[in-house]
């Protein structure tokens, strides 16, 4: 199982990999990239089995990178861990494909129980 | 009376304790311990017109132990940075994204919606930010504590 975490935090993504670690994964089948355009370059690069992405990010956001994976038909189990959770954005995530929307602040409960699910 | 609601402690506490220890000490206090302008920062909190409309001050010495540990880096540098009066990169964006975190306390179902906007330091406000912290409604100071860096504070002042 490959999992890349996108975020331009890197506090948020050792929080992602803690809790992704606390699932039973380990370093070497986590992947960390900065923004969208370093996502979409590690995804081409190592095809993980699910991309857990921020969505506000310079130079891509979360929505623009699953919006040109799609219209490159490539397939990978995609989901959002987000601040901004609008029912509009909500709306969008999922037309675009998205698999969950792990809204901010959540506990590590919450957040193990969404990402268990996809791995 | 304000129209946004401000983090209660248990709030404070599972956001900390997410990024950092889970032995991180919070405590709800009457004011900020430090007071010079030049060792405070303030993080906006923008409405859907970019005005600021809450604003979270911050000792130098909070976002130095606590944006440090988050990434661990050293205590060595939290406590240089403390010395120095000046907060590294990294220690000033880990802050931001545990204020990011803090902002969706600052709402609910009837609130507006609000968002954080920049970092300034207290000396280098501008007039609207000084604005909400002088017309603040209410106001709430947290204490944190990180094992093995050490304490600081932060208060949220809501319009």
């Amino acid at each position: 199982m490959q999992v890349l975490v996108i975020d331009d935090s890197a506090a948020m993504r050792m929080v992602i990999k803690k809790n992704l670690k606390a699932l039973g994964l380990d370093n070497s089948d986590i992947k960390e990239a900065a923004d969208g355009e370093d996502g979409y370059r590690a995804i081409h690069d190592s095809s993980p089995d699910l991309v857990v992405s921020d969505w506000n990010m310079p130079n891509m956001t979360g929505l623009e990178l699953l919006t040109k994976l799609n219209n490159e038909d490539k397939k990978v189990k995609f989901g959002f861990v987000t601040t901004e959770a609008s029912p509009e954005m909500r709306s969008l995530a999922m037309e675009a494909g998205a698999r969950f929307m792990i809204t901010k602040p959540f506990t590590e409960d919450s957040i193990q129980s969404t990402l268990k699910k996809f791995i | 009376m304000a129209i946004f609601s401000l983090p209660k402690i248990n709030d404070i506490a599972q956001t900390m304790t997410l990024f950092l220890s889970q032995n991180t000490d919070i405590d709800e206090t009457e004011q900020l311990m430090t007071t010079a302008d030049d060792q405070l920062y303030v993080f906006e909190y923008l409405d859907d017109t970019d005005q600021p409309v809450a604003a979270s001050v911050c000792e130098l010495r909070f976002i130095a132990n606590a944006g440090a540990a988050m990434t661990m880096v050293p205590a060595g540098i939290a406590e240089e940075a403390i010395q120095t009066n000046e907060v590294t990169t990294t220690m000033s964006d880990n802050a931001y994204e545990l204020m990011n975190m803090v902002s969706r306390y600052l709402i609910d179902s009837t609130s507006p919606h609000l968002r954080i906007g920049k970092m300034y330091k207290k000396t280098e406000l501008p007039v609207t930010v000084k604005t909400v912290l002088e017309q603040a409604a209410k106001q709430r100071t947290f204490s944190v504590t990180v094992p093995n860096y050490g304490q600081g504070s932060f208060q949220i002042s809501v319009t």
